[in-house]
């Protein structure tokens, strides 16, 4: 895996939020769970982005978030950018400690079932 | 991908942006709750088998300190891992992924079986003051419950937890002191716990009194601050060995060994000699309420376990599949429904609910010392890893541990000449599995995923 840039994850959770958009079942799906998810790099300062969720509707805005997340999604960058490409499950990093998301059960389970939507199914 | 020094949380700019709301009250109450189990009552029993007259209470305090070493450990590595997956991410981090898949099947695989000795145990109690309905309908309606109540996705909310666990725990110490005013009430031997072969064998066999505390550890993200997970499973650790060693004298010495040895249900001898009927109506909620933690923890470690077995593609993907409404492992939790029914059965034909008592103190045992060795082998490998909460005396203290737990495992598989067989055959079925079947599993699953891409690319989707 290539070193990874702060644009570069950038690039990535665009790319992420545009496929969640694309995809009606994930809308129908999450219409009930409203979410701030704050997504950040452990390696590099700054890499920090807010994803929220909407009454379906996904959004991404750079930075932290304004008040306090339900999900928080750490790893080092490059695990990160690998993930919201679609390059990597996030289960292999999540098993080896390499990706820690800071979650009720049942949410860190929603988030992986609309990974699993946007990329595998 | 090469590892690198990472800074502590407190650096990343946003490491105390999550919603936190759990206090050490519950924290404390959630690890001691999910110890508590109607088996245990009959681990304690066999406990006292080992040693002389009332002094059953001994090995129990050993066991809790022993316990307690074994905690610092997973204190240790709960704060370098803050994750749900807990044991499985320590063993991948301190002996690679293949150990750590062989130990986490392994270790689900038993608890589950244990669940299946929890229900049979729990239906001899429900008889026992209901006995117009068999047994075996009470068991299988207990675990059908359970199975609907996981795939429906009821938590336990924090307050009520802590009103089952405090309340069972307080419940317990007050029939204990009960039976230690009544006027029969004469232990024997409370200091001399006889021959130390037959006390080590207690301790080992007192592991299974603590199983299930480091299960509070996916609490971590969720508490007001980071340190009160550690404290909260060293002092649940604390009470439960307190509780247990109260218990096991009003035990041994209300009921009698003889007739101890010859029940799956203790506690409820002890109850109805100490308080009668109502004794035993109030013992029956206490087991009930001992068994509902350990099931809903069981089944929902279990089957998000294979859940995420099934997403790496460690077991068939059908395992992935989740209920679109309630977002619960829905298959997986049919699996174990069929797992515990077949455990559970297999007690009831062979009477040997034992036999798994003593496979998880064994196998219980096994992952301490293996958590321990992984303690010692990170403050290596890892020097530079943030650990906000330190285990004292490393190496040594880890190093003793495991030594310790090695012995009992050993001890605790001597009860039973069965164990060590089905044990080693279990051990061996999954060694073999996760070396040739695992990988063609991935490589399968990775072909299906390139196919998908392919697929994707070719109807012009993102």
């Amino acid at each position: 895996m290539h070193v990874a840039t702060r644009d570069e994850l950038s690039a990535a959770l665009d790319d992420f939020v545009r496929r969640f958009r694309a995809e009606p079942r994930l809308k129908q799906m999450t219409r009930d769970w409203n979410r701030t998810i704050h997504v950040a790099a452990d390696d590099v300062a700054g890499a920090e982005f807010t994803l929220r969720l909407e009454d379906g509707e996904l959004s991404l805005q750079p930075g932290p978030p304004a008040g306090p997340a339900e999900l928080a999604v750490r790893a080092d960058l490059a695990t990160l950018a690998a993930i919201f490409r679609g390059e990597m499950s996030p289960t292999e990093p999540y098993m080896s400690g390499r990706l820690r998301i800071a979650a009720s059960e049942e949410d860190t389970m929603r988030l992986d079932v609309v990974t699993l939507m946007i990329w595998d199914a | 991908m090469p590892e690198r020094p990472r800074p502590a949380p407190a650096a990343l700019g946003g490491g105390d942006l999550l919603r936190r709301v759990l206090t050490l009250r519950t924290v404390v109450s959630t690890s001691a709750g999910l110890t508590l189990a109607t088996t245990t009552f009959v681990a304690a029993a066999q406990m006292a088998s080992y040693v002389a007259g009332d002094s059953a209470w001994i090995a129990v305090l050993v066991a809790g300190v022993l316990a307690l070493c074994a905690a610092a450990g997973f204190a240790e590595m709960n704060g370098m891992f803050p994750s749900a997956a807990a044991i499985r991410v320590y063993l991948h981090r301190g002996f690679g992924e293949r150990l750590a898949l062989v130990v986490s099947f392994l270790y689900i695989g038993v608890v589950v079986a244990v669940l299946g000795a929890e229900s049979f145990v729990l239906s001899q109690a429900i008889a026992y003051v209901v006995p117009s309905v068999p047994p075996l309908v009470w068991n299988v309606a207990l675990i059908a419950l359970m199975a609907a109540v996981n795939i429906r996705g009821v938590k336990v909310a924090g307050a009520f937890q802590d009103v089952l666990t405090y309340g069972l725990l307080a419940s317990l110490v007050a029939i204990s002191l009960v039976a230690f005013a009544s006027p029969g009430f004469r232990p024997t031997s409370l200091l001399a716990p006889g021959p130390a072969g037959g006390l080590l064998q207690s301790v080992a066999l007192g592991v299974f009194l603590f199983i299930g505390f480091e299960w509070v550890t996916p609490l971590s993200e969720e508490v007001t601050q980071a340190r009160l997970v550690p404290l909260g499973m060293l002092i649940a650790v604390g009470l439960l060995a307190v509780t247990y060693a109260v218990f096991v004298v009003a035990l041994t010495a209300t009921v009698g060994k003889e007739a101890l040895a010859a029940t799956p249900v203790p506690q409820m001898l002890l109850a109805t000699k100490v308080l009668g009927g109502a004794g035993a109506v109030w013992m029956l909620v206490l087991s009930l309420a001992a068994s509902a933690t350990t099931f809903n923890a069981g089944f929902g470690a279990g089957s998000r376990f294979l859940y995420a077995a099934g997403r790496e593609a460690a077991v068939p993907r059908w395992f992935a599949r989740i209920h679109m409404r309630y977002f619960t492992p829905q298959n997986a939790i049919v699996f174990l429904f069929g797992f515990t029914l077949v455990s559970t059965v297999l007690v009831g034909l062979t009477g040997r609910y034992t036999l798994l008592v003593d496979m998880g103190a064994a196998l219980e045992s096994i992952v301490y010392v293996l958590v321990s060795l992984a303690v010692i082998r990170l403050r290596r490998k890892e020097p530079d890893l943030a650990r906000p909460w330190r285990a004292p005396f490393v190496p040594w203290l880890p190093a003793f541990t495991a030594v310790v737990f090695a012995v009992l495992a050993v001890g605790a598989l001597a009860d039973d000449p069965w164990a060590p067989v089905v044990l080693a055959a279990a051990a061996l079925a999954v060694t073999g599995y996760v070396v040739w079947v695992v990988p063609r599993l991935r490589a399968r699953a990775e072909r299906e995923r390139l196919a998908l891409r392919a697929g994707r690319s070719a109807a012009g989707r993102p």
